[in-house]
């Protein structure tokens, strides 16, 4: 019995041994994905993101769900279109560990890709804070940042949208269906409660009146104003007794008349369609040269008091030709007259700067509206100017120091370390293998 | 004594005309991965092409070598470890290993040292001739050194996993082929089982960690990660070659 002690004791100590040590190896690889460093230690840090990224991502505290939609990489065709998305999204990670990543296929799962509308490979979809935005290839550091920083403005994305027409049965508004789709790719929460309007929460207010609003909602507009609150506006002649309060403030007067245009009745054959003529200098209409259209546009002017604080900039003029307005005699030319139908009002309230667009149309946001022309991308810009979304991140890509390589021409080196490289070292250490080999056969 | 274990080794490999042959054949494919890299990367460089789309030289020619680097590992390390134990056991010589005055651990150790000590002789080389374009241009020598650790952590886990499997059998072609087997295994894991990121399979994908090395990367958990699986293998070798010498 003695003799055997000290093996069952071996045994029993290595058994204990082994165990240890997996559990320590567990314990240590755990540790060591919780508590992650990295470095880049490349030259130029091309693994690492630019200060503009990172400031981006620190305004970002809470989790950003990605959901990149590629296709599968064949190695055996060299596809690494996968890979690269992971690898740029990975740069990312390093620097904000709560970002979360998912791959799929549109084959893989096709009732995701067809729920989140996907439609190119490459698609990649952003998620944060209830709000989700889609980047399409080709990705860059300064396209995706930018997409973060709209996402990380989730307080001005949120937009209200309240119909004077539609104020008891909001939430089924069909009118706004193409415009809510539009919004809600660009990432703005739209919210059709108007129960609250409250200027801090929200980042702008889309308004209808071509109807009555209840006095309740004249309330909470003008406080809504006066706490600072950017607005958009869509007026007709209606709003003269429905909000002549508020129309009073900004100096707004709309005409009673539809405007008509000659020439849009030639083109379209829709005599109330008209075509705007001319755009101010202004962040909205910057690099935008499309036309818009207008169904039942009225002329708009704003004259606000000083005390007021308000700058206006007529922003679209239409012009019509005196005869439009059956004014022409077979003897005189016609004269051009020009009407404003969009105004945008800016001011400086408590170091805040307050944006309203005044649009001389009640029809301008409706389904069939934003379907013409560049409809759609005016709004777009309209809103991204209302909640300063225009803001941007500009990265510049830096030089890379070994992209250059200065050989000189005449120099023998480099050929002879080729030579050296290629010939010499390798015929070296064959004729050394072939050499043991011969003495250990001899032998 | 691990030195002693370590000089005995080296002199076998290279009194060997398998380890000159493996030099050789590393040499003959780095020279011609290195002068057709260069050219390629000189016909590419020369257009017009955007600064966000450029790549280094360093890189280009580096992604090219490290990468095949790792390619040939794994078919070195398994022929070298295969001797290491298999053919003790073949030729009858391991008991008299087992009762020399030395330890397990030591030889268990000094044979892994002596193994990565050999392969570290082409890491240098591979080191050399990239460092040597520093000449005309500027070479990103953060990148080659992150390389050459993570090119080193791999040699190494890959030398303790091919020694374990070189301790388990007395036929040194059985050992070559299951430590090879096994080590495709680790390397492609993440490809062969999925290819969605955070999964246990790219955890325990050695082309996984490895990835973040070749782009110039250094990061704690790729580290540990060879460290612990360089570890457990040396000490499961050493407790294998125990239980061999207790039960015989």
């Amino acid at each position: 019995m003695h003799l055997h002690q000290p093996f069952e004791h071996w045994v029993m100590h290595a058994k204990s041994c082994l165990i240890v040590m997996l559990c320590l190896c567990l314990l240590m690889g755990y540790f060591s994905k919780q508590y992650l460093f990295s470095v880049d230690v490349t030259q130029n840090n091309r693994n690492s993101l630019s200060q503009p990224s990172i400031s981006v991502l620190k305004s970002m505290p809470d989790a950003i769900q990605m959901t990149v939609f590629a296709s599968k990489d064949d190695m055996t065709h060299g596809d690494q279109f996968r890979q690269s998305m992971q690898d740029f999204i990975a740069r990312y990670q390093r620097t904000k560990p709560n970002i979360s990543l998912n791959i799929f296929s549109t084959h893989e799962n096709p009732a995701l890709a067809r729920s989140e509308n996907i439609t190119i490979d490459g698609e990649i979809v952003v998620k944060y804070q209830q709000q989700s935005m889609h980047i399409f290839p080709p990705i860059n550091e300064e396209r995706f940042t930018n997409l973060l920083l709209k996402l990380s403005h989730t307080k001005s994305r949120r937009i209200a949208l309240l119909d004077a027409a539609n104020q008891s049965q909001s939430q089924d508004n069909s009118d706004y269906l193409a415009l809510k789709r539009a919004l809600n790719q660009q990432g703005y929460g739209i919210t059709e409660r108007s129960d609250d309007l409250n200027a801090a929460k929200l980042g702008a207010l889309i308004l209808n009146t071509s109807d009555s609003l209840t006095s309740s909602k004249v309330t909470q507009l003008q406080q809504f104003i006066d706490q600072g609150g950017n607005l958009l506006w869509m007026v007709d002649d209606h709003v003269n007794v429905s909000l002549s309060e508020l129309a009073d403030r900004l100096g707004l007067k709309v005409s009673e008349a539809i405007i008509q245009q000659n020439s849009s009745q030639k083109i379209s054959q829709v005599s109330k369609e008209v075509y705007a003529n001319y755009y101010a200098q202004h962040p909205i209409t910057q690099q935008f040269s499309m036309k818009t259209i207008f169904s039942w546009p009225h002329e708009i002017n704003g004259q606000p008091l000083v005390e007021q604080g308000w700058k206006v900039t007529p922003l679209v003029l239409v012009v019509t030709t005196s005869d439009a307005e059956g004014q022409k005699t077979s003897t005189v030319e016609p004269t051009l007259v020009p009407h404003h139908v969009v105004l945008t009002y800016e001011r400086k309230l408590n170091a805040k700067v307050q944006r309203i667009v005044v649009v001389g149309d009640s029809h301008f946001l409706t389904s069939q509206s934003l379907s013409k022309g560049g409809n759609q991308q005016f709004v777009s810009n309209i809103l991204q100017w209302l909640t300063f979304d225009a803001t941007k991140v500009t990265i510049k890509p830096t030089r890379l120091k070994d992209v250059n390589m200065i050989v000189p021409e005449h120099s023998v080196a480099p050929k002879l370390i080729g030579y050296t490289i290629q010939y010499i070292i390798p015929g070296l250490l064959s004729f050394l293998t072939f050499y043991v080999l011969y003495r250990r056969r001899k032998r | 004594m691990i030195f002693v274990v370590i000089r005995k080794e080296i002199k076998v490999l290279f009194a060997s005309y398998i380890g000159w042959g493996m030099l050789a054949i590393y040499a003959i494919v780095m020279g011609i991965l290195y002068t057709q890299s260069l050219s390629e990367y000189m016909q590419v460089m020369m257009g017009n092409i955007p600064i966000v789309e450029q790549i280094g030289l360093t890189k280009y020619i580096g992604s090219n070598l490290f990468g095949t680097s790792s390619f040939i590992m794994l078919i070195f390390i398994p022929l070298l470890s295969m001797r290491l134990f298999s053919e003790e056991q073949k030729n009858l010589t391991m008991p008299f290993m087992l009762s020399a005055p030395i330890s397990l651990a030591e030889i268990v150790v000094g044979k892994f040292l002596s193994l990565i000590l050999f392969l570290a002789l082409m890491l240098a080389y591979l080191v050399v001739i990239i460092c040597i374009l520093n000449a005309w241009t500027d070479i990103d020598f953060g990148y080659i050194f992150a390389n050459v650790l993570g090119l080193s952590l791999l040699i190494a886990s890959f030398s303790a996993i091919s020694l374990f499997f070189s301790s388990l059998t007395r036929q040194p072609i059985l050992a070559a082929v299951l430590s090879f087997f096994v080590l495709i295994m680790l390397l492609f894991l993440d490809h062969i089982f999925a290819q969605q990121p955070n999964t246990i399979w790219s955890d325990l994908s050695m082309m996984q960690h490895y990835k973040s090395f070749a782009v110039g990367l250094l990061n704690t958990a790729d580290i540990a990660f060879y460290l612990l699986v360089a570890l457990s293998f040396v000490f499961l070798t050493v407790r294998k070659l125990e239980h061999q010498r207790v039960y015989g």
